[in-house]
């Protein structure tokens, strides 16, 4: 399943997101016991945050869902003849067929057509 | 009704071009949803580096035009299929999205950097 | 100024907690929602007005490319005096009104649903908020990584009152309000929805809104068909 391969490099990459960053914190907490000055963050706490970012947004991506074709005459190629003329403005429930029903009180006494 | 809205377009060759408005709307979801994830993501990731200032913002345009790359990647040479505008795409809610930036942003720059 | 040095504590304990905190009252908020804000019951005689009146519209707009009687038939379908269908629709309308004193009970429908519109959208963080000021309210809790003018001080560092404080510290309690103010798109991708969408897709409810006019619309609908004055356009200079 495809999908689930992109979950997959989705988590991947936002787990070494949070390993990136619990790395990171423990590089900071190194250098004020060891009373350092902060420069900049090491090189491969750098790389791997990068990279994970892009596997992640790879993953999203495509987790996000399929685009469709926006031009219209795709849409209307697939549909049949029997959908086409499926029109509801023009449905009638109110018709005489009730009248067929076991249950139909007539509303009142009609006399004569008007 | 069943069937979408259609609008329509006049190209440049003088002709109508129609388009499907539930198609439409759903591409700009998908769209919408990526870019939000991706300023949560890349905001996160901001703050981690430990940026500060104008490098967090330029991080931020950095992501935003990564996602429309990757974007573009996905959808190839046919992005007229998929897309009205392709410039839309990449400035459409840039705002929006800093906003989510700048909360990760400090969030995450809080947690690992502050303490 | 040296750099100030936080308990590193106030990570998990405050900042965290706070996350987690604001995270979970909005899944909270999502289910109150479902569970206050069912789909409301639409009546189906109103439905059937609705489309009569639709159908009323179409005789009048395109009435004229009748024939006298036909159009006659169809008005007298609307409007005859004892069995036209807006005619018993008005009839019953009173009769009903008479019998529920219904607009009291209507207020009290509105109160309630303003009561619950509040339970959900306006108690939940007010009742965070409050705790987060009373048990971290004056704790400096995290830095922001931009430059910020001094302006923002007031905002950033409520409850805490050091002038000398650089405007980039964060108190907590703005760090909750700043929360809780941004994150709405964030649940809207954690939980597929957020707080207003409970006004945005409900058809239902805007359709609610529509009977309401109803009667109103039914009223003047009867009195545009007994005014309308029928010409045949058809055939121009010929009477049937």
């Amino acid at each position: 399943m495809a999908s689930s391969y992109y979950r997959a490099i989705t988590f991947l990459g936002l787990f070494s997101l949070l390993h990136a960053a619990y790395s990171a914190a423990q590089h900071r907490s190194y250098l004020r016991i060891t009373g350092q000055e902060f420069t900049s963050l090491p090189s491969d706490i750098i790389i791997q945050g990068i990279i994970s970012l892009f596997l992640t947004m790879y993953g999203v991506i495509h987790i996000a869902g399929e685009f469709k074709e926006i031009r219209a005459t795709v849409e209307l190629e697939s549909r049949t003849w029997e959908t086409q003329k499926n029109l509801p403005s023009f449905y009638i429930f109110n018709h005489r067929g009730k009248a067929l029903s076991p249950t139909y009180m007539p509303e009142y006494r009609s006399n004569g057509s008007s | 009704m069943a069937m979408g809205r259609v609008k329509t377009k006049l190209e440049k060759g003088g002709e109508m071009v129609a388009y499907s408005e539930s198609a439409l709307r759903n591409n700009a979801a998908i769209v919408e949803y990526c870019r939000t994830s991706m300023a949560a993501i890349s905001g996160g990731t901001a703050g981690l580096l430990g940026f500060t200032g104008f490098y967090g913002f330029g991080f931020y345009v950095f992501a935003v035009l990564g996602l429309w790359a990757l974007l573009m990647m996905q959808v190839g040479s046919q992005w007229k299929k998929y897309f009205i505008n392709r410039r839309t795409i990449l400035t459409n809610g840039f705002f929006g999205g800093l906003f989510t930036y700048i909360l990760f942003w400090t969030f995450i720059y809080g947690m690992v950097h502050v303490y | 100024m040296t750099e100030l040095l936080l308990d590193s504590n106030i990570r998990i304990f405050v900042n965290f907690s706070m996350a987690l905190t604001i995270f979970l009252i909005r899944i909270l908020r999502v289910y109150m929602i479902k569970l206050f804000f069912q789909e409301e019951f639409i009546d189906l005689r109103n439905i059937q007005c609705i489309q009569a009146l639709q159908r009323a519209e179409a005789l009048l707009n395109n009435g004229h490319v009748l024939i006298r009687r036909s159009f006659i038939s169809r008005k007298l379908f609307f409007c005859h005096e004892s069995r036209g269908f807006f005619t018993i629709y008005e009839a019953k309308n009173t009769k009903n009104e008479e019998e529920s004193m219904s607009s009291f009970f209507k207020d009290l429908g509105a109160l309630a649903e303003y009561c619950r519109n509040n339970l959900v959208s306006v108690v939940p963080p007010i009742l965070a908020g409050t705790w987060v000021h009373f048990t971290f309210g004056d704790l400096i809790c995290t830095k922001i990584p931009f430059f910020i003018t001094q302006q923002f001080k007031a905002i950033l560092q409520a409850g805490v009152d050091v002038r000398d404080l650089d405007a980039y510290w964060v108190s907590s309690s703005s760090w909750y309000f700043i929360n809780h103010f941004s994150s709405s798109s964030i649940s809207r991708i954690f939980l597929g929805c957020d707080e207003n969408d409970h006004i945005e897709p409900s058809s239902p409810r805007a359709v609610a809104a529509l009977f309401k006019e109803t009667k109103e619309k039914v009223l003047s609908m009867r009195e545009n068909l007994e005014i309308y004055k029928h010409k045949w356009s058809l055939l121009n200079g010929f009477e049937d």
